[in-house]
């Protein structure tokens, strides 16, 4: 092995694939969707068609997880987010799938939960698209999951679940929402498990559903567990997770580290979108063979552009080439994410400025993509939150 | 007097009540205007009756006029109420101020006493372009006597004003011509924007005669005037961003304690004050320079490019230290971020204001 920044032919190729369909369409999709605020279904069974070739152009042993996982996953999974976000990022969210409540179940469920909750009801052709959600934020627990107040009560062979929980993206169309809850209060984190809930538990309710400054089109809902009951075997882990060493909350939570590069690498996409968009509007509507006065500043902000959007893809691959030479990346993985969207937030915001008043106009997506990338920089852990890992990682915990 | 920043009895009261009127009304009207993508007749005839936006002398029947600073404290306070609202009334009565600097006596006879009326005289003064954006030498759009042609964006009311002024220049400087009804120049198309949806505006192409305001210096600083209130809406949009930030952070509780005792975000709202401070400073000197007839271009850029910046600054941390609440349309400070990068269009530093102001330097 030796430094090496080209990617490999089986990197290559999924990466054209995904490419092409983020351009032909992924991006048409873009503004209607942007819109009305949603897909129709049509199109939302033929997101889910490709989804499946996806899987099907995947070299075999890229399928498997734990330990037959590949050598490239995790590079595959941030070329697939970059391009696939490029196209644009709130259709994306509507490709169906079991989405974030697959890392949980992976990390914590037992190989039979993970056949049900995953195999079977995403693996099955019923031609009806599925989706799984996550929910852990709750209005008083956003950063601070420790404080979940959603309890877990067993009641003979079912649990019995009571709180609210909001912002979960694909919440309220979900087959399947995984969500923590405390099983014993005095025990703090330790305390808490997850469950699966299954679409039509009784007392599963969906509350609001959020209006948004970006991602309109994709479903952010608020979730209320009023009494709801659900199998004693939908605990992941199951009966062993009661016991003192079962999977504990901080293990399954690491699993969502695993979705960092992957949130980074769409912000990346995202702005190399408007990086693109602006450097191709300037080419063809400014006359930059000539000097005018905004020439210098526009050729600086373009390149400035071009150089932060290098060195997060940079930070992005870095944190996956990690993870899958199986070399600890916790810390690469929130620099990727702290770096990545605010460097793809000030693509967007040059784009439009350069642009003037196409920039802020809603002919053109750059004010959309303005729109869609700041919660980039929010969920899956604020900057702010990314910044404590990395700086306890350097410094130690000095608290 | 020495240098003081000390504002004067009534200026202290004018902002009392605009800052009443804000939050009672202004604040209020926000998100339904935003939502209508236009500032409600009856929100508009209630600012306009604050006398602030459309000042006219009192011999031509209003009441009375002000300086630059005040104006500027006024943009700043209904900004903070929204700055959609503010950016629509407020341009809607700026070019009352440019017609009684810079117009003749027989163009304030005539043309003022409207303004004067109880309701709202849909009105511009156009200004900014696609290559030039805000930078006043560089402008396109060429007047010759009382010639126009050019293609202007951002302009308020064009669909239905009753009166515009157009600038552009002319082979020895900035030029102004007034456009009374719409005709005399083409709307070419509506702008839907991301932010400010309370001020619709339009691009628009002129390509025809109409009446030249008297070019010379006060024409300039009428002109400058114009632009400053870009800058002072900024002020004001960076400054709702900031307070509602910082009350936030001392209520929304992580970890066992208020937010804003984790400087990651303490720090936030530091940067924020200092921002706001630094941009109402410069924008007030340049206001000052203008009330004496000195205001240079570059004063003006600087003072806009800094508040442009607060404003774009603050909007961002505003929303991050509301975390996934700032992303949600319940809380305003997503509206006023993407306000604030919508402003930012009229004059953005680092894309040409910056650049105009390092030409000053060398000048
Ligand atoms: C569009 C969208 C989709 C989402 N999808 C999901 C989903 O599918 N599932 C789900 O469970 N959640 C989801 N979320 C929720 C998201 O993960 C949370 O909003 C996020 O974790 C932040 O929590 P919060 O909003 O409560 O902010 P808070 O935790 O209240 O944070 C407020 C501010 O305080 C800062 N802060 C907090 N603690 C510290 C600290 N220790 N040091 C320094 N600063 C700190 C934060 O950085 C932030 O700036 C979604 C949110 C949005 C907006």
């Amino acid at each position: 092995m030796t430094v090496d920044f080209e990617i490999d032919e089986n990197l290559a190729f999924v990466r054209d694939y995904v490419r092409a369909f983020a351009r032909d369409t992924l991006r048409p999709l873009a503004r209607e969707a942007d819109e009305k605020g949603k897909l129709p279904t049509e199109t939302i069974k033929q997101l889910g068609t490709f989804a499946g070739n996806r899987a099907s152009i995947m070299p075999e042993e890229n399928k498997g997880n734990g330990e037959k996982r590949s050598s490239i996953a995790a590079m595959m999974a941030v070329i697939g987010s970059e391009e696939l976000a490029w196209g644009d990022p709130a259709v994306v969210l509507n490709i169906p799938g079991p989405g974030l409540a697959a890392p949980s179940i992976r990390a914590a469920g037992t190989p039979e939960q993970q056949k049900r909750f995953l195999d079977d009801i995403f693996n099955v052709d019923s031609g009806e698209p599925r989706f799984g959600a996550l929910a852990v934020t709750e209005p008083q627990a956003g950063s601070d999951v420790s404080n979940v107040q959603t309890t877990a009560v067993q009641d003979g062979d079912e649990w019995v679940l009571n709180g609210t929980k909001m912002y979960c993206t694909n919440g309220a169309r979900a087959e399947i929402v995984v969500v923590n809850a405390t099983v014993d209060k005095s025990l703090g984190r330790q305390g808490q498990k997850f469950f699966v809930i299954e679409k039509g538990a009784p007392g599963f309710k969906v509350g609001k559903i959020e209006k948004k400054m970006g991602l309109t089109a994709s479903e952010t809902a608020e979730l209320i567990l009023d009494d709801c009951r659900i199998p004693f075997d939908n605990i992941l882990g199951g009966a062993e997770a009661l016991e003192p060493k079962g999977s504990g909350f901080k293990g399954t939570m690491k699993a969502f580290d695993s979705s960092r590069p992957s949130v980074a690498a769409m912000a990346l996409g995202i702005g190399r979108a408007a990086f693109e968009y602006a450097r191709d509007w300037v080419s063809s509507e400014l006359p930059m063979n000539t000097s005018f006065p905004r020439k210098a500043a526009i050729e600086q902000k373009l390149g400035r552009m071009k150089r932060e959007l290098d060195a997060a893809r940079g930070l992005v691959w870095q944190a996956a080439w990690m993870a899958d030479n199986k070399i600890p990346n916790s810390k690469e993985a929130s620099m990727a994410k702290a770096y990545a969207p605010p460097a793809g937030l000030r693509a967007c915001i040059g784009a439009i400025q350069i642009m003037g008043p196409e920039g802020y106009s809603k002919e053109h997506l750059v004010e959309k993509w303005f729109r869609d990338i700041k919660v980039y920089d929010i969920f899956e852990g604020t900057g702010q939150i990314q910044r404590v890992v990395i700086s306890r990682k350097i410094l130690g915990r000095l608290d | 007097m020495p240098f003081d920043l000390q504002l004067t009895e009534e200026q202290e009261a004018l902002k009392a009540t605009l800052h009443e009127f804000s939050e009672d009304v202004l604040r209020p009207a926000a998100r339904p205007c935003e939502e209508a993508k236009e500032t409600s007749p009856d929100i508009h005839r209630q600012v306009h009756e604050l006398g602030v936006t459309a000042p006219v002398p009192e011999e031509f029947g209003g009441g009375g006029t002000f300086d630059c600073v005040t104006y500027c404290v006024a943009a700043e306070e209904l900004a903070f109420g929204d700055p959609g609202i503010a950016y629509q009334v407020l341009g809607s009565g700026i070019a009352a101020i440019v017609l009684g600097l810079a117009g003749d006596d027989d163009h304030k006879a005539r043309l003022l006493p409207r303004f004067a009326e109880p309701e709202p005289v849909p009105s511009f003064v156009a200004y900014g372009e696609k290559v030039a954006l805000g930078d006043l030498e560089s402008l396109e759009t060429a007047i010759d006597a009382d010639k126009v042609r050019g293609e202007k964006y951002g302009v308020l009311n064009a669909s239905d004003a009753s009166l515009g002024i157009v600038v552009g220049r002319t082979p020895d400087g900035l030029g102004a011509i007034v456009f009374e009804g719409n005709d005399g120049y083409d709307v070419a198309k509506p702008e839907n924007k991301m932010g400010l949806e309370a001020a619709p505006t339009y691009a628009v192409r002129f390509d025809d005669a109409g009446e030249a305001l008297p070019a010379g210096p006060q024409l300039e600083q009428a002109i400058l005037w114009t632009k400053l209130m870009t800058g002072a809406i900024a002020v004001g949009c960076a400054r709702a961003s900031f307070e509602h930030a910082a009350k936030y952070a001392t209520e929304r509780e992580a970890f066992g304690k208020p937010i804003g005792a984790f400087q990651a975000i303490s720090h936030r709202i530091a940067d924020m004050a200092i921002e706001i401070d630094a941009a109402r400073l410069s924008v007030w000197r340049a206001a000052w320079k203008i009330d004496r007839g000195e205001a240079t271009h570059a004063d003006v850029a600087q003072a806009n490019g800094q508040a442009l910046q607060a404003a774009s600054y603050c909007g961002d941390e505003g929303v991050q230290v509301l975390g996934g609440h700032g992303y949600i349309r319940d809380h305003p400070v997503e509206k006023w971020f993407r306000d604030a990068v919508t402003l930012s269009v009229f004059d953005p530093p680092e894309l040409g204001g910056d650049t105009f102001v390092a030409r000053s330097v060398f000048a």
